[in-house]
């Protein structure tokens, strides 16, 4: 079913059988990956993430069941995994211990798992709206229309929070990738 | 119009994510090419979008949700497509292995984020000697080049690669077939049962037999696509290089945002997106030079315009209006008629403080404008706040002073007035 449109494949859903069966499986294969990023980023818990994305993709259903025409399914499926997570979010403290967060700097070298363990912790230190739109944007996909649509601010609101958010983590970041471009350049010669 | 440095900054992130405009990237380019300092903060700036990328790798849902939101949601999924989302990964690899085995091989013996940032750092930190023209990947071997080139080699036409789910792998040439179809099942077959499945047998199959690169069509599904998508390849060349192209080539498919389809592209707003139009009601509040004993109701005002979005900060636009302003103007009669409004067109600069993050989205916002009006030239100045309604619908509260030159007794004076304006602004 990789060939059908969104739109497409919600019909297909309604019809029930093994269009069904192969519809969600595509559309899951779709945007997935996406929800369950977005929400790890926000919630920065596994299994929370792993809930919001099953509920995310059961209220859809439900709601494709209902004959409601989805005009943005990504856009849509954020929007759900977004109220899902401020629930949730709202419910806990997230807090970044200073000392966690200095000694993610001081060890070296750094890899992957410890790039996404620095990344979460400067997206923490975001303001809320500006580490939303943001992860929204680099995790969820979205383009800077659609997150306004989303978060229903205007598009130039989301523009400048993901601007700001940017260069908040890039001056939080840097040294880290100062470090290691070093140890690149000295490997090349 | 002067650019600040903060300026320079949001056009950095506006350029990498794909949301600038013609002219904001242009400005960019420009400035790039004489700062040493604003390559660095670009240089640094597309180092986190590859931590980015990194970290979208790293981060996968486990394998077993979809079998599990399946059955919780009553649809049986087979075996086959409830383990199919393990070997997506898999399959992005060894497909990446395929079309840039250069590149691939490179991520996985080096470390993806040791290549990535050497890579990015590398051509960005040298950005003045750098060419990168389009070629086509599957039919050109980039020819040898300088040692510390190889990282910069890399750079444009690597950056996706650290991508893992198929549409994060569709903008450049590497998302394979082999991610969305199962490869045991022959094209033939597949696109007949995907016709039984969703509409009989009235729809033609949309997937060549040969495809091996999907990419995303305007209505966000995957189609099939030749892969012939140009993926701009470095070479190094003399100082003298135009920044331009370079940066050009830079800007395009492979630098948009980590998952933008082309319908994301659209949405940029570079064209319809960076317009408003809106609605102003002026109150006037006080008038110098000895009229206020106006008659006219003090809502008997209206402006409107449209404007369009330089970048986040500023708009320029064009402006009419009709508003009490009562004067004296000559009839050519040798005498004077009395006149309770003037009636104006004009232009308009307006600067909007949007990087101030207050409640409700509340922004400061200042105006100016030049006009010319049955009256002669005018002057506005406004001030105050705008907040947004609803995503495309705005509502700003400003106090405005206007100026008009006025000859009286053989001298010009100024009149003035001092209003209070409410306006609307649709955001398209």
């Amino acid at each position: 079913m990789t060939g059908f449109s969104d739109n497409e494949l919600c019909e297909a859903l309604r019809q029930g059988g093994e269009s069904r069966e192969h519809a969600f499986s595509e559309l899951y294969r779709r945007y997935a990956s996406r929800i369950y990023q977005y929400a790890r980023r926000i919630l920065n818990e596994s299994a929370e993430a792993e809930d919001i994305l099953q509920e995310t993709f059961l209220k859809f259903l439900g709601v494709i069941d209902k004959e409601t025409v989805v005009e943005n399914v990504p856009a849509y499926l954020l929007r759900i995994a977004r109220n899902l997570s401020l629930r949730t979010g709202s419910k806990k403290q997230i807090t970044v211990p200073i000392e966690d967060y200095h000694s993610i700097f001081n060890e070296a070298p750094m890899e992957a798992e410890e790039t996404s363990k620095i990344l979460q912790m400067s997206l923490e230190l975001l303001p809320k709206d500006q580490r939303e739109a943001l992860v929204m944007q680099v995790y969820g996909g979205l383009s800077y229309l659609e997150i306004a649509d989303v978060m229903g601010v205007p598009m130039t609101t989301v523009r400048n929070w993901i601007v700001r958010a940017k260069d908040k983590m890039r001056k939080i970041v840097s040294p880290y990738f100062h470090e290691e471009h070093e140890g690149e350049t000295q490997e090349y010669h | 119009m002067a650019t600040t440095n903060n300026s320079y900054t949001d056009l950095i992130h506006l350029f990498i994510d794909g949301e600038a405009t013609e002219p904001e990237r242009n400005t960019l380019f420009n400035a790039l090419k004489d700062s040493p300092e604003l390559q660095e903060e670009f240089s640094s700036a597309m180092e986190l979008k590859k931590a980015f990328a990194t970290d979208i790798m790293n981060l996968q849902p486990p394998s077993y949700l979809e079998s599990q939101i399946a059955e919780r949601a009553g649809i049986l999924v087979a075996a086959s497509a409830a383990a199919a989302n393990a070997p997506v990964v898999v399959n992005a690899v060894s497909n990446a292995l395929t079309n840039s085995a250069p590149l691939a091989t490179g991520i996985l013996s080096k470390g993806v984020l040791t290549m990535i940032v050497g890579t990015s750092v590398g051509i960005l930190s040298t950005i003045g000697v750098i060419k990168l023209t389009s070629t086509n990947n599957s039919a050109k071997t980039p020819a040898p080049v300088a040692p510390q080139a190889i990282a910069r080699q890399a750079m444009p036409s690597q950056a996706p690669q650290s991508f893992t789910t198929a549409d994060q792998l569709a903008p450049m040439n590497m998302a394979p077939a082999t991610i969305a179809e199962k490869p045991a099942v022959p094209a033939e077959v597949k696109s007949e049962k995907i016709n039984r499945d969703v509409k009989g047998n009235s729809i033609p199959s949309q997937i060549p037999n040969n495809s091996p690169v999907i990419t995303e069509k305007k209505d966000n599904s995957p189609v099939a696509e030749s892969p012939k998508m140009h993926e701009p390849n470095v070479a190094i060349v003399t100082p003298t290089t135009p920044i331009l192209p370079a940066l050009n080539s830079i800007g395009g498919e492979s630098m948009r945002g980590l998952h933008q389809s082309e319908e994301m592209m659209d949405m940029s707003p570079s064209g319809i997106g960076r317009f408003s139009a809106h609605v102003t009601g002026i109150m006037t509040s006080k008038l110098y030079q000895g009229q206020s004993n106006v008659t006219t109701p003090i809502w008997n005002n209206i402006g409107v315009g449209v404007k369009y979005d330089l970048d986040a900060s500023n708009a320029i636009g064009v402006e009419g209006g009709q508003e009490t302003f009562p004067l004296y103007l000559a009839n050519g009669r040798g005498g004077f008629d009395n006149h309770q409004s003037i009636t104006w067109y004009g232009i308009s600069w307006t600067y909007s403080a949007v990087y101030m993050d207050l409640p409700l989205g509340i922004h400061p916002e200042a105006r100016i404008l030049f006009a010319g009006s049955n009256a002669g030239p005018i002057g506005k100045f406004s001030a105050g706040i705008a907040m947004p309604v609803t995503p495309r619908l705005s509502f700003s509260l400003d106090g405005e002073e206007t100026m008009l030159p006025i000859h009286s007794n053989g001298a010009y004076i100024t009149g003035n007035k001092l209003a209070l304006t409410a306006a609307f602004t649709i955001h398209f």
